[in-house]
């Protein structure tokens, strides 16, 4: 329907709902967004485990030794997160006789 | 004509949708993995990691995966004996709870 139409162009991406460019911002969007989830869940699990391994008991401020300890155990936490990306990805490679899609991890440097 | 639900008919577009879900699930496995290793191998937070460490995660994510192929294996069976139970008739305290 032309409502339908016009609410795809009005969003200024362009000429209707089927041109490339279109479907490439749709898709662009999406993998933003599902990297930023990614980002967000990292973030939450290490901060809460960092938390528990460092901080045994909170006090007044943060003392040096426990923002060091912190700052280590992202690093441990990104390197276990690139263990497992890696040992996985070579597991589904192996299993699927090398094909199937998608399974290309994204690691953290 | 074109229309919105045109975009989602286009078959590369449901081929590249489909390749970023595969992608989804594999960084949500990923992330359930490294939690649930990180506690397993008890991950120290030092400068550097141990090499009994990061060989603990790595066997964790096999045997993790291995465990799973197995249940998944013993599945069917597990289903068909269900199946079986669910044949005979049902206590009446099934029905008071169900009713």
């Amino acid at each position: 329907s032309p409502a339908s139409m016009d609410s795809l162009s009005s969003s200024g991406v362009g000429d209707g709902g089927g041109s490339d460019s279109d479907k490439r911002q749709i898709l662009e969007q999406l993998q933003q967004q599902t990297a930023l989830n990614l980002i967000q869940s990292l973030v939450n699990t290490s901060t809460e485990k960092c938390f528990e391994k460092c901080v045994p008991s909170p006090g007044g401020e943060l003392a040096t030794s426990e923002q060091k300890c912190v700052s280590m155990c992202l690093d441990r936490y990104v390197e276990t997160w690139n263990i497992v990306s890696k040992v996985y990805g070579s597991r589904i490679a192996r299993e699927s006789g090398g094909g199937g899609g998608g399974s290309s991890g994204i690691s953290f440097q | 004509m074109s229309s919105a639900s045109s975009v989602l008919r286009d078959p590369t577009m449901q081929r590249q949708l489909l390749a970023m879900k595969q992608q989804q699930e594999f960084q949500a496995n990923v992330a359930k993995f490294t939690e649930h290793c990180w506690d397993r191998c008890d991950v120290k937070a030092t400068a550097k990691m141990e090499a009994k460490t990061s060989r603990c995660i790595a066997n964790c994510v096999e045997r993790y995966l291995d465990a799973s192929s197995r249940l998944s294996a013993d599945l069917p069976n597990l289903l068909s004996r269900m199946a079986d139970s669910r044949q005979q008739a049902p206590p009446s305290s099934a029905k008071t709870i169900w009713g």
